[in-house]
């Protein structure tokens, strides 16, 4: 009897992100939630200050000392650091930008900030302002950036051209956002030192 | 200018005008803002998005798509909380979440058609 050759289901392809490393998200929004319910004080400053600090010093970390050493890898070892470091920064730069967003607006309630006049209320516009501008270049440039370069090295035959010039608008973004980090800095200890 | 005619650059229009619109709200917290200004610039908003999901529907990627728009719904399911919880009530609250759901649309729809035209 002859042998009937079976269709080979095709594999699925690996998620962008590996699964395990949502558990990152899902502890932080969990403290998150319970430090806004239980009007937790402390936990809320944590969260605005760890957060706030892990987002800053990550993204200039990046910007000045990642980016350049990346430039001079050779293109088959910068691939390589690529595709393992980029699904992490997806899950872990939009859940440290999202926790230090959600519990600085609940310190800034709690300690009154929001009903102070002069220049603390002027000080507190310009970092909606500033959160605005992270967001956008974020939104616009680093996410989609990350997004075509991890999808453009999933392939059997990466175009390295695309990933240059997808690469090279990343690098280039990330000095705007280094300046708004700054920014943020100055902004931040000004409000805490009135 | 070129990349604000393509659906992602269209997308990230509406997404400004969606950030204006939760920013000129939140800045007048603990008072009631003026809904005047961010009623037009969520409308606005809301245009843009249309249009950005009308340019790009050939163009989305599934597979992007799809786990973006569930984490950017988490996202601002979040932040609506937040505003609710703090008692922002009425008017203020509809143009909140009216923004934060085109926030919500608008990413997906740029992170996924970004690939196709850039």
């Amino acid at each position: 009897m002859e042998a009937v050759a079976q269709p080979v289901p095709a594999a699925r392809p690996a998620p962008l992100i590996p699964y395990p490393l949502l558990a990152v998200p899902a502890v932080a929004l969990s403290l998150l939630l319970a430090a806004i319910f239980s009007n937790a004080l402390w936990l809320i400053d944590f969260l605005h200050v760890a957060g706030g600090g892990m987002w800053t010093g990550i993204d200039l970390f990046m910007g000045f000392v990642i980016g350049p050493v990346m430039r001079r890898l050779d293109p088959p070892v910068r691939g390589a650091v690529m595709r393992r470091l980029m699904p992490k920064m997806m899950v872990v730069m939009p859940t440290l930008a999202l926790t230090t967003m959600t519990a600085g607006w609940q310190l800034a309630r709690k300690i009154g900030a929001f009903t102070a006049s002069g220049q603390i209320h002027w000080l507190l516009i310009a970092s909606f302002a500033i959160v605005a501008v992270l967001a956008m270049t974020a939104f616009a440039v680093l996410l989609p950036a990350n997004v075509g370069v991890l999808t453009e090295l999933r392939k059997e035959q990466p175009d390295g051209q695309r990933i240059q010039k997808l690469m090279a608008r990343y690098t280039a973004c990330t000095a705007v956002q280094g300046v708004m980090q700054i920014a943020t800095l100055i902004v931040m200890t000004r409000i805490a030192s009135l | 200018m070129s990349f604000l005619r393509t659906p992602p650059g269209t997308a990230l229009v509406s997404l400004a005008f969606a950030a204006a619109t939760v920013i000129s709200v939140a800045s007048y917290v603990p008072q009631r803002a003026p809904l005047a200004a961010p009623l037009v610039l969520v409308l606005l908003a809301g245009l843009f998005c249309a249009v950005a999901a009308a340019r790009g529907r050939a163009l989305v990627a599934r597979n992007i798509a799809q786990p973006t728009l569930i984490a950017a719904g988490i996202a601002v399911a979040f932040l609506e909380l937040v505003f609710a919880y703090d008692g922002t009530r009425g008017g203020p609250l509809v143009l909140l979440t009216s923004a934060l759901v085109l926030v919500a649309l608008d990413l997906p729809l740029l992170i996924s058609t970004y690939g196709a035209t850039v």
